[in-house]
């Protein structure tokens, strides 16, 4: 009979049981280890941790700040742009002496470089950690790099802010600053729509550190920041400062500004403070050349006054335009008022248009006299002159207005033609917008829309009336006197061939403590065209040309905004309102009043 | 023998989920890539050629290139500017119409 052995009897089964009795000890202290891992709590935070450091890794995921564009007839062009770009550096600790030579070539082959130049760069920082190679390299040089496989040599990507319009427009855009953050114009002002924020991706790495598993729910996506779109045409912005460049050379002057402004809607289609500065190049830039003096340098308007306080007293009904004045022969010596003289000119009765036409101080004392301070004041304060006009660029000044308790027997004969108040050019543009547009002070704005990074419109600007300043049939008045400045007055130099114009000359001395500097002048011209329904209107400013070269507004600034005017009407289509009469003399077409702002969209 | 046979086969069968889990990890670590390619690269690219765009279609430099290629192009604000011209002095020649 065969007998089945039991397990136990069989040959060699001692081996097993040794071999799967140590199995078991090492699951045993194993499961012992980790329980004690978990049971210690200070122990088990740190494991944890350790494990999360080891397992997980966050990536950075950049987020582009947002881009400035500008108009350019119909379409946009970018004025401000952020790209990416590669840059190498060495961590000068991971590279033995004996490797250096070697490695030096093979980078220095890569990026296009001396190896002597990165010897010398990893040598003069041997110590260090960081440092240098080759900043804003191409894409081949940092792959050419990356398939080095030298550890201690890395690429890493850095952002940089271009402008690729350079100066044009460079005081309203400003510039970013190299740690991203807005320094000037509307990069300063609308740095938080601008901004960017940058996301990251946590991931499961394997032991190589590679990314292997995404975790959800970690992390955060990248927030591209919001793209500008001004008001501010590239064409427009181009004749300005052409112009304002121009004068200022030929009339060596210090400085100059311009503007032109829609005056329908108070959108700044250009601006500019010349010499200007290129964005690229602020860190070597002066400081007066980045300031927008357009909106920070207030100064005396002279003349191009005015017609402001001449038809607000119009319109209040204290005067009209065949109000004859007597304008003393040149030479006023007004009680309490000092001495008032027409600039060598003496003329005896004149119309208030005359007044204007003709730019007589004594007139507009007159006029002053008959407003009295109060009404004076008022007309400034409703005007616009003393505050910020809101528009979105930063450092705008106020401009100075004394308060009326300081206002004496000199304030009423000299506020209504430009001294002892200071604007500045936006505030005074604006006031001859609200004359243009039949009487609305709007608030100029610059920042037409602001889109997301997908393109939806998440802000769009619009027209803001501030007040209504003057009656309609004041500014319709006033601008057929302004015209007459044009036709036969001091403004003669901005006669447009194509179209009717108006505007008003302005010169006025710089004001020093307690007097005027001698010789030294702001010209000044504003204007606007067509008559009928004016368009566009448009201001330059000339500070202290040579004054043996030229200083009136009528030489350094007129023959200016008569180009900037004539390529702008061209620019944006408006039909011609001259017309040959059966004479062939050139005369005005009835105006229609339904020429399209649409033309400019 | 058998003791033998039942260790290879086991190892074999370890040894490929060792190779398949590695080639899952490297495929995994290439969609990662990828991904990044797509979220970072890409975007870094067409944020270079969005600002590059910039520079070609700069009115400035447009002009300069047209002035340096010599192409005669008059802006739009100039053409306009100009007083309109009579025609020329002389009426132009007819083409003769070869038979």
């Amino acid at each position: 009979m065969v007998t089945r052995k039991g397990k136990d009897d069989l040959p060699g089964i001692w081996r097993y049981r040794i071999v799967f009795g140590l199995l078991v000890l090492v699951a045993v202290g194993l499961l012992s280890y980790m329980a004690w891992i978990l049971a210690n709590t200070s122990q088990r935070e740190a494991r944890v941790r350790q494990a999360s450091r080891q397992q997980r890794m966050t990536i950075p995921l950049p987020a582009r700040p947002g881009n400035i564009f500008a108009r350019a007839y119909r379409r946009y062009v970018l004025l401000a742009g952020s790209r990416q770009s590669p840059s190498c550096y060495v961590d000068p600790g991971m590279i033995r002496d004996n490797e250096l030579a070697d490695t030096c070539l093979r980078v220095g082959e890569a990026l296009g470089i001396s190896p002597v130049e990165v010897q010398q760069t990893v040598v003069l920082h041997r110590d260090g950690r960081f440092a240098w190679i080759k900043r804003d390299i191409t894409e081949q040089q940092a792959q050419a790099i990356q398939k080095l496989h030298i550890s201690a040599f890395e690429i890493t990507y850095e952002w940089r802010r271009e402008y690729p319009n350079a100066e044009l427009g460079a005081t309203i855009v400003g510039f970013r600053r190299h740690d991203g953050v807005g320094g000037a114009g509307v990069e300063l002002t609308q740095d938080n729509q601008l901004a960017a924020l940058a996301g990251s991706k946590v991931v499961l790495a394997d032991a190589r550190r590679r990314a292997i598993w995404p975790i959800i729910g970690e992390g955060k996506l990248p927030q591209d920041g919001k793209h500008i779109f001004l008001s501010l045409d590239v064409s427009i912005q181009g004749f300005l400062q052409e112009a304002v460049a121009e004068s200022l050379e030929k009339f060596k002057a210090k400085w100059g500004v311009g503007i032109v402004v829609n005056p329908h809607t108070g959108q700044i289609l250009g601006m500019c403070s010349m010499p200007t500065f290129n964005p690229d190049d602020f860190t070597t830039t002066p400081a007066e050349r980045i300031t927008n003096k357009a909106i920070c340098a207030p100064y005396e308007p002279g003349s191009a006054f005015k017609p402001i306080v001449a038809a607000a007293a119009v319109d209040a009904g204290i005067v009209n335009y065949q109000t004859t004045i007597f304008c003393e022969n040149g030479t006023y010596n007004a009680p309490q008022g000092g001495k008032i003289s027409d600039h060598g000119a003496s003329y005896g009765d004149l119309s208030l248009t005359d007044v204007i036409v003709y730019s007589s101080n004594i007139g507009m004392a007159k006029v002053g006299e008959k407003l009295g301070n109060r009404k004076l004041s008022e007309i400034l304060e409703t005007s616009g002159f003393g505050r910020d006009t809101g528009v979105e660029l930063p450092g705008e000044s106020a401009g100075i207005v004394r308060p009326l308790r300081k206002w004496d027997g000199y304030s009423t004969r000299r506020v209504p033609f430009g001294q002892e108040v200071s604007v500045t050019s936006l505030q005074l543009i604006m006031a001859y917008s609200a004359i243009a547009n039949g009487g609305l002070l709007l608030k100029p704005w610059i920042v037409d829309h602001i889109n997301d990074s997908s393109g939806k419109t998440v802000w769009q600007g619009q027209r803001q009336v501030v007040s209504r300043v003057l009656k309609e049939a004041t500014c319709e008045e006033t601008l057929a006197v302004l015209a007459q400045v044009v036709e036969r007055g001091t403004g003669k130099a901005c006669k447009l061939d194509r179209w009717t114009s108006w505007g008003k000359t302005g010169t006025a001395q710089i004001p020093a403590r307690g007097g005027y500097i001698d010789g030294a002048f702001v010209g000044s011209f504003i204007g606007g065209a067509p008559v009928g329904r004016p368009e566009v209107v448009c201001l330059i400013s000339i500070y202290w040309p040579d004054k043996s070269l030229g200083h009136f507004g009528a030489t350094v600034a007129a023959p200016y905004v008569k180009k900037v005017l004539a390529r702008t009407l061209s620019y944006l289509n408006v039909p011609s309102d001259i017309q040959a009469d059966t004479t062939g003399t050139l005369v005005a077409r009835p105006t229609t009043g339904a020429l399209a702002s649409a033309n400019h969209d | 023998m058998r003791f033998v046979l039942v260790i290879v086969s086991l190892t074999a069968i370890a040894l490929g989920l060792i190779h398949l889990r590695g080639a899952e990890l490297s495929e995994r670590h290439q969609i990662q890539q990828l991904e990044y390619q797509y979220r970072v690269e890409m975007r870094r690219k067409l944020w270079d050629q969005q600002v590059r765009l910039g520079y070609l279609v700069a009115p400035g430099q447009v002009r300069r290139r047209a002035d340096e290629m010599g192409l005669g192009f008059v802006e739009k604000s100039n053409v306009a500017c100009e007083v309109p011209k009579t025609g020329p002095a002389t009426p132009p020649v007819p083409r003769e119409h070869k038979r």
